[in-house]
């Protein structure tokens, strides 16, 4: 009921500035509502037909000055109204040199943060009180976006697209993020804790994460490390050197953030947008000098991933060396665990537990406990013998037999898991 | 000598095949009205369903409910609405014209627009659509819903809304009487003539992306599926380019009803003719410039940004110069608050109120708050339902003795009236707070901290559906039951007056010459 | 001729004749804009992949595209024979120039016909049915999605305004026509220059940027 009467909480450095023009928008709509309304009134009360007969109105057709009057104050206080917005949206615009850039990934219907240690957070966001924050965000399905209504900032989230967000917390607390577009089934509750920790507590938190087990992934390399992995497993460097050196195509050492020329003229500034496009569609925009011979990589990494090369790629330029591998025992995981090990940790990272359970306890999706083998029904009529090729055949094309009973919700994986990642899911769910 | 009215010419199968304007217009007024109490259903429901914070229905059910009720309200009841209905009925004869420009292309679009939302709603048997009436990609490629039927059945309606639009601008144009010069005629007219030139310019943009929708969906074309490389923003930029010029197609006309009935409730001429008229054009012109306005969160360029909210602030100068002489012309006038004008002076109080809230989402700064939280559910309830809903219940009780030759109780019109009044208001006040308090739209569910405000509002749906039935149904009881009215009930002056209550088939016995313009009341000094 | 009848809610044939011309370019500014969204996707797409146009047009055939615009504007030639000899009331004339008329339109379709089934032939095809073997620019199916809605929404109007040939044709064999009315023959002229047009600008921006 509090917020029947309280006004919400202003907890950004941008708060106070949207309020205050609201305030006077508020305020110019209240004077000149009682105005007209006020003349309205008034005139209907003094010139009923019961005190002014209908044949004596006076004949007027107008009266020029007044109504050029009105229209030019009128005029003026919209133009002061949209300048007051322009120039307070231009702050938010142009982010500080220096923040604390957290990637976050918009799915259906959870986000995914990742900052730049390496640390994830679902539905989570954790921020430190007066420091300036960088949110780089990207969807990998449909339109979402991201809403914090007590920092008054919004900025929607486009597949195959960076959007960028920034904000600097003013107050501790606890907030919460909405997703402001509607992105089908579970958009009601695709929402997120925001945390605004003091400045020592917020080092703590982001320090001492690894001593923690609340993440959804043991996974302890930070994106640059992870970035540079990639690098390597996806032979990026057969083409591109880091040390300067040409070779197929150009060398990354200090190219992020540069402006590039590029191939039939013109150049380009090479950030996130221009990175992802050219892991995607590589013939589009190439480099001067250099042969089209880059192959797409749509399909073979992930959001994820894309965001870690970029991170690499910035650290080329940040005068940042290529990080030593780490001997942490835990650092790459992946060699020591089993398919299905790794199969129940994507089950979860890709929140395939959001409609799935593993107890037997209906959900929007039926339970996957004890399935493999057995026949299920399908909509429409007929059975299906849940094998491996349809449960990889679910994850890529949900749609062609949906188990009855059951609504045809299922979202394709098509593009966000790879080959193993699919394999590993499959032992995994065979084993529940 | 007895002549026929047109209610009695011919059987009750001459309907089916009729070239008279007015039939086709009643057949238009019954079925858009049946549209709105059928999307009124969904808003019941979608209201049910918030006033509590936990889920009452499945939630892929509440989608469905908000998209129909959207996609039928705007494109099945208020696009059509006040100008096929009581545009066909009224623009010839307030012209002094026996019929339209067109008659068989009138009927062809009656039938058109029912093909087109026997479509859209054929989509109800096969499984709902979830997108809302928006439609954006990637989400409407991806949904497993009948995308194609809905947006088939628009694309169909659109042709219907188009060959209208096109009848009525032929009919201004080249049917006007002798003596009618474009600044005698009403300003229904020209608000009338204005919604026209939106409608043929505008709507062939939603056609062709709603065709480009279908074709993302049947053969993965690629233009608006980021996974397949397009851009799902240009989407947005060819759905809001139609879209938001027919929001205008919905207003205009109400704002032309205003106009005739201020005049003639307050027996003065209309101040400022000459301003309403040209604003009425302006707004036409500036519309198809600030599509971009509905998308400044989308990741668009700053410098587009720019433009579109400038450009918006731009159309509050015209709207506003019509609600000052609106307000103006009720100086020294002679007032009597019958139903009509009862809607007319709430339309003043409710669209004002629409209107001075789009100033808060024109501003980019405070939109980036408010866009797509209850703040904007607030604005464009006010300005369509406060604005053109009102005002076609000011036209209907206005116009109705003319067109049936009955008086409606005006008992039943002012009980009604206050019901709707206040029922309005108590179910969308609330929204504007609830936007700025973060509640976004399009939620099922909600935080605890909002419900109070919901169930506020949903009490005023319920006061509101009061008043809706409670004036259909006098309405329709007057038909049967209510006194039979002479020609001029009102004492107007334009040129559907001066025929009978009901009209004959050809409206006028000889076509009448004009020597005055429609609103010449009051002593000249 | 047989006299035609003013509707009854017109004053004289002149004012019914000033409306139905106003009505058709009113109509012909709907069909501009609908062309228009496309021509406007094409641009969008143009403008980020210059590169795949012009490679993708080199799939078409120049030359076929090239008698297809002859033929055209012959068509619209004859059409405005066929409109200008009704009006000095020569009706045979008049029929002889519609046959015309639907003779060149016949052929447009025909060379369309064997230019569609070329490219299904090679998987040249919108979206999600592209299936070109040879070497291509990753996103080449998007040119080809834009060339089939494009050509294929301008066939649409080119048989639709082949049936409107037709009525007109039967109407002036029937005497409905002559140098006092002949509005229809007008009016489905207009229409016709229109398709021709839009051809006219499909033509180099899909068949001449290589």
């Amino acid at each position: 009921m509090m917020s029947l009467i309280a006004k919400l909480p202003q907890a950004s450095n941008f708060a106070p500035l949207v309020d205050h023009l609201y305030d006077f928008i508020f305020w110019v709509s209240v004077v000149s509502f009682f105005i007209i309304v006020g003349m309205m009134g008034y005139f209907v009360l003094k010139y009923h037909r019961k005190r002014k007969a209908e044949d004596s109105t006076p004949y007027i057709e107008g009266h020029g000055p007044t109504e050029f009057a009105m229209a030019a104050v009128l005029f003026v206080l919209v133009m002061v109204i949209f300048a007051w917005g322009w120039m307070d949206y231009r702050k938010m615009l142009h982010s500080p040199e220096k923040t604390l850039e957290i990637n976050i990934i918009g799915k259906q219907w959870f986000w995914n943060a990742e900052y730049p240690n390496g640390r994830k957070l679902k539905d989570e966001l954790v921020v430190p009180e007066g420091a300036d924050v960088k949110l780089t965000m990207t969807s990998a399905d449909v339109i979402h976006s991201f809403y914090i209504p007590d920092f008054r900032i919004k900025q929607d989230v486009v597949p195959g697209q960076f959007t960028k967000l920034w904000f600097k917390p003013t107050k501790e607390g606890e907030y919460t993020a909405f997703c402001a577009e509607y992105c089908g089934f579970d958009h009601s509750r695709m929402l997120a804790r925001v945390k605004v920790l003091r400045p020592k507590a917020f080092k703590k938190w982001y320090d001492n994460w690894k001593d923690e087990a609340t993440q959804t992934e043991g996974d302890l390399t930070s994106p640059i490390e992870k970035g540079r992995l990639v690098f390597e497993a996806k032979a990026c460097n057969a083409c591109h050197t880091v040390d300067g050196k040409p070779l197929v195509g150009p060398s990354f050492l200090k190219t992020y953030g540069t402006k590039r020329p590029l191939e039939g003229g013109g150049e380009i500034l090479m950030d996130e947008n221009y990175v992802r496009e050219s892991l995607m569609d590589p013939q589009l925009k190439i480099s001067k000098g250099y042969p089209p011979a880059m192959p797409t990589f749509r399909g073979q990494l992930t959001d994820e991933e894309v965001n870690h090369v970029v991170a690499y790629l910035k650290s080329l330029s940040d005068g940042i060396a290529t990080p030593a591998p780490q001997a942490r025992n835990d650092m790459v995981q992946g060699d020591e665990e089993s398919l299905e090990e790794k199969g129940e940790k994507y089950f979860e990272k890709f929140a395939c537990n959001a409609c799935h359970t593993v107890n037997g306890e209906k959900s929007v999706g039926p339970s996957l406990r004890e399935i493999y083998g057995t026949l299920r029904p399908l909509q429409g009529g007929g059975s299906i013998e849940v094998s491996e090729k349809y449960l990889k055949e679910s994850l890529i094309n949900p749609g062609q037999y949906v188990v009855d009973g059951f609504p045809n919700l299922m979202p394709s994986y098509k593009h966000e898991l790879s080959e193993e990642e699919i394999k590993a899911l499959v032992e995994y769910i065979k084993g529940i | 000598m007895e002549h026929k009215n047109f209610l009695q010419e011919g059987g009750w199968k001459s309907w089916f095949v009729t070239l008279d304007h007015k039939k086709i217009g009643v057949m238009y007024l019954f079925t858009t009205l049946l549209f709105f109490a059928i999307g009124g259903i969904f808003s019941t429901l979608i209201r049910y369903e918030l006033w509590t914070p936990e889920a009452t229905f499945a939630k892929d059910l509440y989608n469905k409910f908000f998209t129909f009720h959207g996609a039928i309200m705007i494109f099945m009841f208020i696009i059509p609405g006040i100008p096929a209905a009581l545009g066909n009925i009224f623009l010839p004869m307030m012209i002094g014209a026996k019929d339209v420009a067109f008659p068989r292309l009138n009927l062809g679009s009656y039938y058109i627009f029912i093909a087109g939302a026997l479509l859209a709603a054929s989509a109800i048997v096969f499984g709902g659509v979830d997108t809302g009436w928006t439609f954006y990609a990637p989400y409407s490629i991806k949904t497993q819903t009948a995308v194609i039927l809905v947006t088939m059945g628009a694309f169909v309606m659109g042709f219907s809304s188009i060959l209208t639009g096109l009848n009525f601008i032929v009919t201004t144009h080249k049917l006007r009487c002798p003596g009618m010069t474009v600044y005698k005629m009403p300003l229904f007219i020209w608000a009338i003539y204005a919604t026209a030139i939106i409608q043929v310019l505008a709507t062939p943009v939603i056609a062709i992306t709603l065709l480009l929708l279908v074709m993302e969906r049947v053969f993965q074309v690629g233009i608006f599926d980021a996974s397949l490389g397009g851009d799902p923003i240009l989407f947005q930029h060819f759905f809001w380019f139609y879209s938001h010029p027919a929001v205008y197609i919905m207003i205009l006309p109400g704002m032309g009803i205003v106009s005739e009935v201020i005049a003639v409730f307050s027996r003065k001429h209309i101040f400022g003719y000459k301003a309403i008229a040209y604003s009425s054009l302006a707004i036409a012109f500036i519309s198809f410039l600030v599509w971009g306005h509905h998308m400044f969160v989308s990741g668009q360029s700053a410098w587009a940004n720019f433009l579109f909210s400038i450009l918006t602030m731009l159309v509050a100068v015209p709207t506003a110069i019509k609600i000052f002489n609106w307000t103006a012309t009720l100086y020294k006038g002679s007032i009597v608050l019958k139903t009509p004008m009862l809607y007319a002076l709430s339309f003043i109080f409710l669209f004002t109120i629409g209107g001075l809230t789009g100033l808060f989402l024109a501003a980019v700064s405070v939109d980036v708050h408010l866009h797509d939280t209850y703040f904007v559910v607030a604005h464009f309830h006010y300005v369509m339902v406060g604005g053109t809903v009102i005002a076609l219940f000011a036209g209907l009780h206005y116009w109705w003795p003319k067109i049936f030759g009955r008086m409606y109780s005006e008992l039943i019109g002012r009980i009604s009236w206050f019901f709707i009044f206040v029922g309005f208001n108590m179910t969308f006040l609330p929204m504007f707070w609830l936007g700025r308090q973060g509640m976004p739209r399009r939620y099922a569910t909600y935080e605890p901290m909002y419900e109070g405000l919901h169930k506020l509002a949903t009490l005023g749906s319920w006061v509101l559906n009061v008043g809706l039935i409670l004036m259909f149904g006098g309405l329709l009881w007057s038909l049967f039951k209510g006194k039979k009215a002479g020609n001029n009930p009102w004492g107007g002056k334009t040129l559907e007056w001066h025929t009978e209550s009901p009209p004959t088939v050809d409206n006028f016995y000889e076509i009448p010459t004009i020597t005055e313009g429609p609103y010449e009341y009051g002593v000249k000094k | 001729m047989t006299e035609h009848v003013l509707p009854h809610h017109f004053e004289s044939a002149d004012q019914a004749y000033q409306s139905s011309k106003l009505g058709l370019f009113l109509f012909l500014a709907t069909e501009i804009l609908m062309f228009g969204g496309l021509f406007v996707a094409y641009i969008v797409n143009r403008a980020l992949y210059p590169e795949m146009f012009r490679e993708a047009s080199h799939h078409l055939n120049v030359m076929m595209g090239g008698i297809n615009t002859v033929v055209l504007i012959c068509s619209s030639f004859t059409m405005a024979m066929a409109v200008n000899s009704t009006r000095l009331n020569k009706n045979l004339q008049a029929q002889k120039m519609l046959l015309l008329t639907l003779f060149f339109a016949a052929c447009f379709i025909v060379i369309k016909y064997f230019e569609y089934t070329h490219k299904i032939h090679e998987g040249l095809l919108p979206g999600g049915l592209f299936k070109y073997a040879g070497t291509h620019h990753p996103k080449m199916q998007l040119y080809f999605s834009l060339y089939f809605l494009m050509t294929g929404l301008h066939g649409i109007h080119v048989f639709a305004g082949m049936c409107l040939i037709f009525w007109v044709y039967l109407k002036s064999r029937r005497g409905d026509l002559g140098e006092s009315y002949y509005t229809p023959v007008e009016l489905v002229g207009l229409f016709w220059h229109l398709v021709d047009l839009i051809w006219i600008y499909l033509f180099p921006l899909l068949y001449l940027i290589g």
